[in-house]
């Protein structure tokens, strides 16, 4: 469940969030950074132009990081949620509830409102079950109200948690035969359900062939799997080097301007990126000029 | 009830609901408790077991176990470490009790947890 953004006279335009986000103190928003994120950071999550959350770094990996969530700036939270000034207000983040999230999500660095060795002493005090060197929240009542607020910030956690990027194209590339095992589906059960001879049934299952997105939905159905699962799909350079946050608002205008949503516009770049010529430059510099010439055409036409 | 308060190596079978009524995966989850959290009377935290998405430079290898409701090759993976509701862990038809994973799996699994990119002195 989002926050209602729209008050206070803030403004945001669909696909991408122009102003701060409910209370961010403009003067912060106007410095926000998207370098990489670093353990202490605190970052503002979104996707799709919508702001998420906002949470502190714990660990960082190429293709995703972990994080304290943290509430939005007077926002209330109980204990064990520990308490922490920012450039934003203060705020209260949760050691305990540590997540992981697709570094896609990762829109902009607020502050660095914390040190790696406090954090480390906060974990040790979890660990150990003695005073935390940071002030917890205040402890609150067990009561209807608040089940319904710790319910509230769980699930859109969660939700968080598994926006994942990108899905596997449909079409494009080959079925996971570890995903059909773990529901004992064998060669001759995929043949029977695609209704295709036993051949093409071992060339999917070998990667030689790819299903279509119509043979994805038929096994979808038969086994209960996602369409995602049945799908193979490893990380490649040109996802990696998306998922940087300092493509990521160039990526959310060129998702505004053609009114497509930001994985749509993620997807666009990879196509015009496999089309590049592959002899001009490295192939970081190949997906940047990518994206700055699809930012480029847009505000050509403008 | 057996497995009503999740302790370390304890693995589940956890219904969508326990942790998201709308997840967008409708198949039940086996998660294993990494961190019991007594200081959070709300949430456990839990470790995903994936047989389909893994990233095989850091996913620790994790092999078939039936008799653990484990029935396929698979990784276990910090990418989706999240918080588990107390208040239903171990009923049956939302947070199931699975089995305490035995030695050394267990001590594997945790170590894996423990190795993962966190704040440091």
């Amino acid at each position: 469940m989002l926050m209602d953004f729209d008050r206070d006279g803030e403004e945001r335009m669909m696909n991408r969030i122009v102003s701060a986000p409910f209370g961010i103190d403009s003067t912060v928003w106007s410095q926000r950074e998207s370098s990489s994120p670093e353990v202490g950071e605190l970052w503002l999550l979104a996707w799709n132009g919508e702001p998420l959350g906002l949470a502190i770094v714990s660990g960082v990996t190429p293709t995703f990081v972990l994080l304290w969530p943290a509430t939005w700036p007077g926002e209330s939270a109980f204990a064990p949620a520990i308490s922490i000034d920012t450039s934003i207000g203060g705020l209260f983040a949760w050691p305990t509830r540590e997540t992981g999230v697709g570094r896609h999500l990762l829109h902009s660095r607020l502050d660095q409102p914390v040190s790696e060795r406090t954090m480390a002493l906060v974990l040790e005090s979890l660990d150990n079950d003695t005073e935390s060197p940071v002030p917890y929240a205040q402890t609150g009542p067990d009561n209807q109200e608040r089940f319904a607020q710790e319910d509230a910030m769980l699930d859109r956690w969660e939700q968080i948690c598994l926006n994942v990027w990108p899905k596997p194209a449909l079409g494009t590339e080959p079925l996971n035969p570890d995903a059909l095992r773990a529901v004992s589906l064998k060669v001759s059960d995929v043949s029977r359900i695609l209704n295709i001879d036993s051949a093409d049934s071992v060339a999917l299952f070998r990667g030689e062939s790819f299903p279509t997105s119509e043979q994805v939905s038929a096994l979808s159905v038969a086994s209960g799997l996602e369409p995602y699962e049945l799908i193979s799909s490893p990380v490649s350079e040109d996802v990696l080097f998306l998922l940087s946050p300092e493509l990521k608002g160039s990526i959310e205008r060129i998702g505004e301007a053609r009114n497509i949503d930001e994985d749509v516009a993620r997807a666009l770049i990879r196509s015009e990126y496999a089309l590049a010529a592959r002899s001009d430059g490295n192939a970081r510099a190949r997906l940047f000029d990518t994206v700055q010439r699809l930012a480029s055409d847009l505000d050509d036409s403008r | 009830m057996p497995g009503k308060v999740a302790e370390l190596g304890d693995l589940y079978n956890v219904a969508p609901e326990a942790t998201l009524e709308r997840d967008a995966k409708t198949t039940f989850r086996r998660m294993v408790c990494v961190a019991e959290r007594p200081q959070d009377v709300y949430v456990w935290t839990a470790m995903a077991r994936t047989t389909s998405a893994p990233d095989e430079t850091i996913d620790l290898p994790s092999s078939e176990q039936t008799e653990f409701g484990l029935t396929a090759p698979g990784w276990w993976s910090y990418r989706f470490i999240r918080s588990v509701k107390k208040r239903w862990t171990g009923d049956p038809s939302l947070c199931a009790y699975l089995a305490t994973l035995p030695e050394p799996m267990k001590s594997q699994v945790l170590a894996h947890y423990r190795g993962r990119p966190k704040p440091g002195r």
